[in-house]
């Protein structure tokens, strides 16, 4: 219980660190929300009364307590850039990467387990090598260039999608679903090659073991061994690896919604950073930095849970 | 493990299914028109959003006492005549019978007067020259102006709105004007739709709805055109290039903005007017329309755009030709025989500022000049280049905010606020003051021109080109209007006939 | 194959032809690589041109090898950086433990979950946009990894016989920390920093591709493949050439990198 009180102190404090620097980031950058959204046309008296409308010719310490004010109170403020409380416009973008995050960890799962024990089964011969080339493949292929091949392999050549296309998932499911599965591929590829090493590593080292060597010795097929045995403890050798793949899904979904389109969460970060509008990035910097520090901390509870030997400090 | 993997082939299975049903490229109504558009407007509010994308688009939905027509000239909107006084200090609206705003009401006197004093408090430009103004009777509305201003018919074609109307700033998420189409749908970062007006009081919209889809890169743009996601969309050069041209029309107009590599002129060395002039020898706009529009751009030599054909100056295109041996000889005078080297600070969400800069970094190391580049972010150029003028050299496309030589010259007086090039001419400063001042229309073109000739002669910055603004779009429709204004006439776009 | 032997070859066979050929582009390439010459856009590759030409007739294989020269500097740079500040913090934190530990880990913590966009635009825009600029915020998004595997290995030495005895001796922290720890963790290091390698240069490719890394005209892979992007469908070759480099000196470097771990640590 001390344990689980100590890191959910460092979860809050973490937290208010990455609001801090983004806080001080926003006090650094050069940039007015007020001549952005007045464009070069600008005169000064029209500048300041825009600012006062909007609230940022109050100082930023002001501005950066008040929003603290608020967050702790649920209210994430109104956005700059789009008049409409920040609130709305994540809970529009969230469950469009979340459905990403989901597509891609629902890939990554089912495709890298049964390929990890599949190569450890077939360990020494061809086939190996070629599982391993397209997993070395797989590590060494960037997100991003990836989904450019996608788009254009699937999409400008064979055409099984439109790029730029984006269906909403509130309109039409499918075809949701059918735009969607590309960037979660894309997402998921140098995962699901990181996952197959680490599986397959761990499925050797376990089939290696002396019980292993014991329930043989008995006569069980290789098979009920694998699933029985051997997989289990696998995947718990696994698990702290899904902090930071999880991790990597979020920070890779950023860039791969940028380059297929997709509305997201990840190129409304990216907007409200060129569209200096503190309040929303403020917002979904705090969404980002939680889903990663609430996923490691589940992560180390986990283990903890699954075998109590393992000593966290 | 047999049925682990039929289970994967299954899901990949329903997964390609879904993947391969057909989607009925470019499914829209007959009467819709799909836009795409590279930046988003994100504000609808005619008295805040005035940069040139938000004015494109709102020009559909808001309308003032007068609007402008295709042929640059300012016709009467929601008032039906306007009377300009002889020294062009009173001007007479007459309010124009039967206009009506989208919510059904009808436009009154209490609207217009609302609008305009909405607009004085939102210091719209032209509206601080304003002395009074006054209802004389539910009809007339008479403005009377501190100095005599022929622009005023351009300023007046801002919006007018309804009473009372932006109590919360209303108007950025939810317009209500008089325009051809109504606006009816807002979703951030993805489309805006507009429906037409059918209580428009004048020749009412061809197409029943407008959608304009924002859609963030030129090559996003180029895709969705080609699937028929979009039915038309601005695009660049080099995209414009790779689309069918057999079922598409493109339309070449002017930008209406003059592109320019601007110098400070109060940092060194560019406060030397041969270093300007040396660097304006060096430079090869032709090259630069050539290598990065493809041709679609009209050559400039001074601060005015051809649109502007009164008062353009063609002959000043090519005082600054090419010429690398008087370039290198003023840069002897100067005192810089090896040439020197600065920094370009080029806005990055341009990128055909950036790549006019890559070839310019080719053409001044001819003369030994190095001009390495360093690409900001668009808050970033606007405090620290534009505000701040705190910069060495920048490439850039400036417009006006009306269609008058004014809009592209006043910036060069030299105490101006938006002077970033920090220009500073006795000679300019007393050209123009008499050009402002002239009401002879002869005079003023004479002396605007001389004005224009005081800039290159100066070699204020170097000046490119007009890039042209492309529009592509399927031969399925018809009717694009250009506009000496940035606008897109929504309302003139029709399906062509088969 | 246990002893990491062909990994090492493969790796340092593709990241040897890719240093290689950045370092021959410094005697010169095949075509300027700012030449442009609009009568040869978006050709083909050929014999002339052997990865084609791009949008403005530039040679795709002459700025390839060039970019992978700019590629290369940040990577080693960034890695270089990152290590020798992640030895210094992750040897405090480990060693002196307490507060120190903890207030130098939550640190970590925070950068490591704030966006590593988010790091490097605000590095760029606050340090006027050099063409080394991305380095700095690349070292500050590597640090926290690198920093972390340090401390487990102080953590792991500083209670151990060996620097017991030592400090028994007399030995300053400083020259415990210099002379008996640190030879110890940096191993545990080694296979990171390859891999470091390879992850900086994805990383410097994806900011490239945002427009953050250098500046143009200088080529680098990733800024190669953000100008390719509007050209994919008529040419396509502008997008591969670069994405290949990159997945190769990957490969490689990744390669090397199982190598290194399999032949130490096992």
């Amino acid at each position: 219980m001390h344990y689980l009180a100590k890191k959910t102190l460092i979860l809050f404090l973490t937290l208010l660190l990455v609001s801090l620097f983004t806080f001080v980031a926003f006090h650094i950058i050069p940039g007015d929300p007020a001549r952005l959204i007045l464009g070069t046309q600008a005169t000064d008296e029209k500048l300041e009364m825009l600012r006062h409308q909007l609230g940022t010719d109050r100082p930023l310490s002001d501005q950066y307590l008040s929003w603290i004010g608020g967050f702790l109170k649920g209210d994430f403020g109104t956005s700059i850039r789009y008049s409409m409380p920040v609130k709305n416009l994540i809970g529009e973008r969230l469950p469009v990467t979340l459905l990403l995050g989901l597509i891609s960890l629902a890939l990554i799962l089912l495709i890298s387990i049964p390929i990890g024990i599949f190569s450890a089964r077939v360990k020494d011969t061809f086939l190996e090598q070629v599982i391993s080339f397209f997993t070395m493949a797989g590590i060494s292929t960037p997100g991003f260039f990836l989904s450019i091949l996608f788009i254009w392999i699937f999409g400008l050549i064979l055409r099984i999608f439109t790029p730029g296309q984006y269906v909403s998932y509130q309109t039409d499911l499918s075809g949701f679903l059918q735009f969607m599965f590309f960037p979660a591929l894309a997402i998921a590829v140098p995962q699901i090659a990181t996952l197959v090493k680490y599986i397959r590593a761990s499925m050797l080292d376990e089939l290696g073991r002396d019980y292993v060597r014991t329930a043989k010795g008995k006569g069980a097929s290789l098979t009920s061994i694998l699933y029985s045995h051997v997989f289990r403890n696998a995947v718990v050798s696994v698990i702290p690896l899904f902090g930071m793949i999880i991790g990597s899904i979020f920070s890779g979904s950023i860039i791969v919604e940028q380059v297929f389109g997709v509305p997201g969460i990840g190129r409304l970060l990216i907007s409200s950073v060129t569209g200096r509008d503190f309040p929303l990035t403020q917002a979904l910097v705090m969404y980002v930095a939680t889903i990663i520090v609430i996923t490691n901390f589940l992560v180390d509870i986990l283990i903890q849970v699954i075998d109590p030997r393992i000593r966290l400090s | 493990m047999k049925k682990t993997l039929a289970l994967i082939l299954a899901v990949l299975f329903v997964l390609s299914l879904t993947g391969c049903k057909k989607k009925t490229a470019g499914s829209t109504g007959s009467g819709e028109f799909i836009y795409g558009l590279a930046t988003e407007i994100d504000n609808f509010d005619p008295f805040v959003a005035t940069t040139a994308d938000a004015k494109s688009i709102y020009f559909n939905i808001y309308e003032g006492l007068t609007r402008v027509s295709p042929d640059g000239t300012f016709v009467p909107a929601v008032a039906s005549e306007v009377t300009v006084s002889d020294d062009a200090k009173v001007y007479t609206f007459k309010l124009r019978d039967n206009v009506y705003f989208h919510n059904g009401n009808p436009v009154t006197m209490d609207d217009v007067l609302y609008s305009v004093q909405h607009a004085i408090d939102s210091a719209l430009t032209g509206y601080g020259n304003i002395a009074s103004y006054e209802a004389t009777d539910s009809k007339t509305l008479v403005i009377t102006l501190t100095n005599g201003s022929t622009d005023f018919i351009a300023n007046a074609s801002s919006a007018i709105v309804p009473k009372d109307s932006d109590n919360n700033g209303e108007h950025a998420l939810a317009p209500v004007g008089t325009g051809p189409y109504a606006f009816s749908e807002y979703a951030v970062q993805d489309h805006v739709t507009l429906v037409k007006n059918d209580k428009y009081w004048g020749e009412p919209a061809s197409l029943d709805k407008i959608t304009i889809r924002f859609i963030a890169s030129s090559s996003e743009l180029l895709v969705n055109y080609q699937a028929g996601a979009i039915n038309g969309f601005t695009a660049n050069a080099g995209i414009t290039e790779q689309v069918d041209k057999n079922a598409s029309v493109i339309n070449v107009g002017n930008s209406n903005a003059v592109q320019m590599l601007a110098l400070n002129n109060s940092a060194a060395p560019f406060d030397n007017v041969k270093v300007r002039q040396a660097v304006s020898y060096a430079i090869d706009s032709d090259e630069i329309i050539d290598m990065v529009n493809y041709g679609y751009g009209v050559k400039i030599g001074s601060a005015m755009i051809p649109g502007l054909s009164a008062f353009f100056d063609d002959s000043l295109s090519s005082v600054y030709d090419v010429n690398l041996e008087k370039a290198k000889a003023l840069l002897k005078e100067a005192g810089y025989p090896d040439g020197f080297s600065f920094t370009v600070k080029v806005p990055s969400v341009y990128q055909v500022h950036v790549d006019t800069a890559q070839v310019i970094v080719n053409q001044l190391a001819k003369v030994g000049i190095t001009m390495k580049i360093q690409e900001v972010d668009w808050p970033t150029w606007l405090e620290k280049v534009y505000t701040n003028r705190d910069y060495e050299a920048t490439i850039i496309s400036v417009d006006g905010s009306i269609a008058s030589p004014t809009a592209f010259l006043a910036r060069y007086v030299s105490t101006a606020h938006n002077n970033f090039v920090n220009f500073n001419s006795a000679d300019f400063d007393a050209v123009y003051a008499k050009a402002v001042a002239a009401v002879d229309q002869a005079e003023r073109v004479q002396l605007f021109k001389e004005a224009q000739k005081v800039i290159s002669d100066e070699a204020a910055s170097v000046y490119i080109q007009d890039i042209s603004n492309i529009l592509v779009y399927t031969s399925a429709f018809t009717g694009f209007k250009d506009y000496p204004l940035y606008a897109v006439d929504f309302a003139a776009i029709a399906r062509a006939a088969k | 194959m246990k002893s990491g032997k062909t990994e090492m070859i493969i790796g340092c066979v593709l990241v040897g032809i890719i240093a290689l050929l950045a370092v021959g582009s410094l005697f010169g390439t095949p075509y300027d690589i700012n030449a442009m010459d609009n009568t040869a856009r978006m050709q083909a590759p050929s014999a002339a041109h052997l990865f084609g030409t791009d949008n403005y007739g530039r040679d795709i294989f002459s700025r390839a090898i060039v970019g992978a020269r700019f590629t290369l500097i940040v990577a080693v740079s960034t890695v270089i950086g990152s290590t020798l500040i992640s030895i210094v913090l992750g040897l405090i934190s480990g060693y002196a433990g307490g507060i120190v530990d903890e207030v130098i880990m939550r640190v970590i913590d925070a950068v490591n979950s704030f966006p590593g966009i988010l790091i490097a635009l605000i590095i760029v825009t606050v340090m006027e946009h050099g063409s080394y600029t991305i380095i700095v915020a690349l070292i500050i998004m590597f640090i926290p990894s690198f920093t972390r595997i340090v401390r487990t290995g102080t953590l792991q030495y500083k209670n151990a016989d060996f620097v017991r005895s030592n400090r028994g001796f007399g030995d300053s922290d400083i020259r415990l920390l210099l002379v008996h720890i640190l030879p110890n963790v940096f191993p545990l290091l080694l296979s990171s920093i390859v891999v470091g390698l390879s992850n900086a240069i994805l990383a410097e490719s994806s900011m490239s591709y945002l427009g953050l890394g250098i500046q143009p005209p200088t080529p680098s892979w990733g800024r190669m493949l953000y100008e390719a992007q509007s050209y994919i469908l008529s040419a396509p070759w502008m997008a591969l050439a670069p994405g290949f480099m990159i997945v190769a000196a990957i490969i490689g470097l990744n390669c090397i990198g199982e190598g290194i771990r399999r032949k130490y640590l096992n």
